[in-house]
């Protein structure tokens, strides 16, 4: 019995911290080296870590309002806009790169802010209410971009190829600095601190003096110009406005956030794991596209990650079959705790 | 003492809620320096106060000063209230528990220089504030991964952490017993001696008596007395509370033991130290004493089949249940009510009428539909039988209940299953003296039904003056057996301590 409850608690460690996804990803890496040809040179490494820019953008979008306990479906369809309209503004020409930018920026606050006051003002749960967001949003960019459309500026897809020493993409150097801001702001500022809170437990971040209702309505506002972001890269990748592009990502990035060790419940996450987690369905593609596996089996294989992973990492609901040592906070302690504990207890109360 | 100045002065405070006064022009003074108990029922108007001193709720009318500068209590926030040096210490924990100690210690007032969090001089501040309240937690540790009783530590710690000069404890005993209560009054006497003034709100006479110097009671919203508690008895703070004294509130028992209707025979529970053997006979009321992390409940949830059996048998009606699970146990007549009703007895955001109906659909189903009807009237009965306070169609959310009558709902829920055998996991824990005795009466007529019943509580005045027998456990074992109303509480601390053999010194 000893022994279980220290693997368990090695175990909880190991997912909680994301190192159980860092074994998963090392593990596909060994394999990808030994099987897949032309896995592992450093022009396929670098390719696989561009391929994966959009998707560490939009996953650090869903992880930050993951960690309040919320979630953002409309991120995919915010960048698919936001690089249609970006290719409209530019149509091949650098003049109005800015403007295009800027642009993009305004869509993202604009849905960020629209998002927050569905859920954060109305009170909307916030899966329907950013689900909702998000159809509109597509339908908007399918209205605009009935088949592709535009063309990217030339400077935006000279930035996507540059490179500097050894190859490594300039992009993804760029995408690497926001990640690291990112933890900088969750993990050393106030306002960091005030999301954890605010995830852990509204009520008591609440009585704490804590806005809740301001820090969700930053993440939703943040969450969106990041996802108006990954659109440019998005746009920089393919050079033209495509109403296909980026479909899916919001769930890909949210399983992404939950299987590097995020709570939907919120509150709980580290950008560590959700790293690991976006290595993960980055090299997945390109190892099977080597190996060449069938697009079905593909999708098959992401499938039951997603699932092995919900299983053995997500917080299980009450009530199921399996009971796992609870990680919610003891309120009381019965024979559960050492009985020793109040040994020579001198007072009845 | 008199020279001490005024920390807080609430002078005529009145809230309404709707058309009902939660407070009526309710007066109150603090002096730097003492601890002070407000005491009442639940619905008195505690913890209403409580929420307008901490900004969460404003009131109609009154006036408040700390310290003899003018407090506005109607432009009061959460975080004004910390600033101006006002920290309460909520009976629900205000932790988030997947963050660190000192990270809860300084929510939402980060030492931090331009948004910029200064962790290193936070953590040192962490630590003296622990030392302060002899909590033996480390700044760094998760607060999920330590006790109640530190959790309880470290919320008073949280409040101190904003220069407090006024502190306010919601009932902090509730959820500790013996040497954690202990540490806590030595944490507030300290902080008494400070010069905090300390406002101390509890249900437990014997500790208001052992810790404060004044006290003031809240009836019905409005004060109805306050004075030294040098000059007072605990019968007057009673009757000036509910309107009775302590010996009234245990009903008597006039049951004569019938058959046995639950038999644990070497019944060995997971977490035990020994097997368990007991009985328990229809019309009879027995209380399992011991202290906090005994194995009382433990023992309760393995005869419910919530916690794993290893081996023996549990008969039931001269009958063995087959399996250990709960709805094993329920189908053979077992109800469990569990500590934590907040948690694990109630829906709290469903209404009344489906907490209640909850466990009787087997017999409300019609096909596979719950026959709506029967649900009606169901619910109808179970109110009225047990005087629940709510409207008559059940449809308030149980949330919103004063604690009392949510425990009511609790056990209205579990005799709709129609059980044999009823077990009683700290039935009053957290509920004022009167609904206190409404749930005694409704536990012996329970008995004098023909129930079973076995009662847990931490409360040991509880246990002895309700039970017809008393089982005393110590360090996960059952160390004897004492009868119930004729036995007093030495005799059961002298059981444990003589169980502890070699140990035992130091009690």
């Amino acid at each position: 019995m000893r022994g279980e409850s220290t693997w368990s608690k090695w175990f909880s460690a190991a997912t909680s911290s994301g190192a159980a996804v860092w074994a998963v990803v090392i593990i596909l890496f060994v394999l990808g080296l030994a099987f897949a040809n032309g896995f592992g040179t450093p022009e396929n490494l670098n390719n696989i870590s561009r391929q994966g820019v959009a998707l560490a953008i939009l996953a650090l979008a869903q992880f930050l309002v993951v960690l309040t306990g919320e979630v953002d479906l409309s991120i995919a369809a915010n960048a698919r806009l936001s690089a249609i309209v970006m290719a409209i503004m530019m149509d091949g020409s650098n003049d109005n790169l800015p403007l295009a930018l800027l642009t993009a920026l305004g869509i993202g606050i604009g849905i960020g802010a629209l998002n927050a006051l569905l859920v954060v003002v109305l009170r909307i749960e916030s899966f329907i209410a950013t689900l909702g967001v998000s159809a509109i949003v597509a339908g908007l960019a399918l209205f605009i971009a009935p088949t592709p459309r535009g063309r990217s500026a030339p400077a935006l897809q000279e930035f996507y190829s540059a490179q500097i020493a050894g190859g490594v993409f300039v992009v993804v150097v760029v995408v690497a600095a926001l990640w690291v801001l990112s933890w900088f702001m969750l993990r050393r500022t106030v306002w960091g601190r005030h999301v954890y809170a605010t995830g852990g437990n509204p009520h008591a971040a609440g009585l704490s003096g804590i806005s809740t209702a301001w820090t969700r309505t930053s993440t939703y506002l943040i969450s969106g110009v990041l996802s108006a972001f990954a659109g440019v890269v998005i746009l920089a990748g393919t050079g033209v406005g495509d109403n296909s592009a980026a479909s899916g990502l919001e769930f890909t990035a949210l399983a992404i956030a939950v299987i590097g060790g995020a709570s939907l419940a919120g509150g709980r996450g580290k950008l560590l794991g959700l790293l690991g987690g976006v290595v993960l369905f980055a090299m997945i593609g390109n190892v099977f596209n080597l190996l060449r596996i069938e697009v079905w089996y593909q999708q098959l294989v992401r499938g039951a990650i997603i699932l092995i992973a919900a299983a053995v990492f997500v917080d299980r609901v009450r009530g199921g079959i399996i009971r796992r040592p609870s990680t919610a906070p003891r309120r009381d302690k019965p024979a559960d705790t050492d009985a020793t504990a109040t040994e020579g207890a001198s007072q009845w109360r | 003492m008199a020279e001490d100045a005024l920390a807080l002065a609430l002078t005529a405070v009145s809230k309404t809620y709707g058309s009902v006064a939660a407070l009526d022009a309710v007066s109150l003074d603090v002096r730097a320096g003492e601890v002070h108990a407000l005491m009442g029922e639940n619905g008195a108007g505690k913890s209403t106060l409580l929420k307008i001193l901490s900004g969460v709720v404003h009131p109609d009318s009154g006036k408040a000063e700390l310290y003899g500068s003018p407090l506005d209590l109607k432009t009061l926030s959460t975080r004004r209230a910390r600033r101006a040096g006002i920290g309460i210490v909520h009976q629900e924990f205000s932790l988030i528990p997947s963050m660190t100690v000192a990270q809860n210690l300084f929510l939402g007032i980060e030492d931090a220089r331009g948004g910029v969090l200064r962790g290193r001089a936070m953590t040192r501040r962490a630590e003296e504030l622990l030392a302060r309240v002899h909590a033996d937690v480390a700044p760094d540790i998760l607060v999920e991964r330590i006790g109640v009783a530190q959790s309880q530590l470290v919320e008073i710690a949280k409040a101190l952490a904003s220069n407090v000069r006024v502190i306010a404890l919601d009932e902090p005993s509730a959820v500790l017993s013996g040497d954690e209560l202990d540490s806590l009054f030595t944490v507030v006497r300290d902080l008494a001696a400070n010069d905090v003034g300390v406002l101390y709100v509890s249900h437990r006479i014997d500790e208001v008596f052992q810790l404060c110097q004044r006290y003031s009671v809240l009836k019905d919203g409005r004060n109805s007395g306050s004075g030294l508690i040098a000059d007072t008895t605990p019968d007057e703070l009673i009757s000036l509370m509910v309107g009775r004294s302590v010996s009234q509130l245990f009903p008597a028992s006039g049951a004569v033991a019938g058959d046995v209707a639950l038999e644990a025979k070497a019944l060995e529970i997971e977490g035990l130290a020994a097997p368990v053997d007991l009985e328990l006979r229809r019309g009879e009321i027995v209380g399992l004493a011991g202290l906090q992390g005994s194995g009382r409940t433990r023992l309760a949830r393995g005869l419910f089949g919530d916690v794993a059996v290893r081996g023996g048998a549990l008969v039931v009606d001269g009958a063995p249940v087959a399996r250990s699970a709960p709805f094993a146990a329920m189908s053979r007549g077992i109800a469990y009510l569990p500590e934590d009703r907040k948690q694990l007895g109630l829906a709290l955001e469903k209404p009344v009428g489906l907490n209640l109906s909850m466990l009787a659909w087997r017999r409300l189903r019609k096909g596979g539909f719950v026959g709506a009807v029967g649900e009606r009237s169901l619910v109808r009965a179970a109110i009225e039988r047990l005087g629940i306070k709510t409207n008559a169609s059940g449809s308030d959310i149980v949330g919103r209940l004063s604690g009392g009558n949510q425990q009511k709902v609790v056990i209205a829920k579990w005799l709709e299953m129609l059980p044999d055998v009823i077990i009683f996991d700290e039935p009053t824990r957290g509920i004022d003296v009167g609904a206190k005795e409404q749930i005694y009466r409704i536990i012996r007529e329970l008995a004098d039904g023909g129930k079973s019943v076995l009662v847990i509580s931490s409360e040991l005045i509880e246990v002895l003056g309700l039970s017809d027998r008393v089982l005393v456990m110590a360090d996960g074992r059952i160390v004897g057996e004492l009868p119930g109303h004729s036995t007093t509480e030495e005799d059961v601390m002298q059981l444990i301590v003589s169980s502890r053999g070699d140990a035992s010194g130091a009690a």
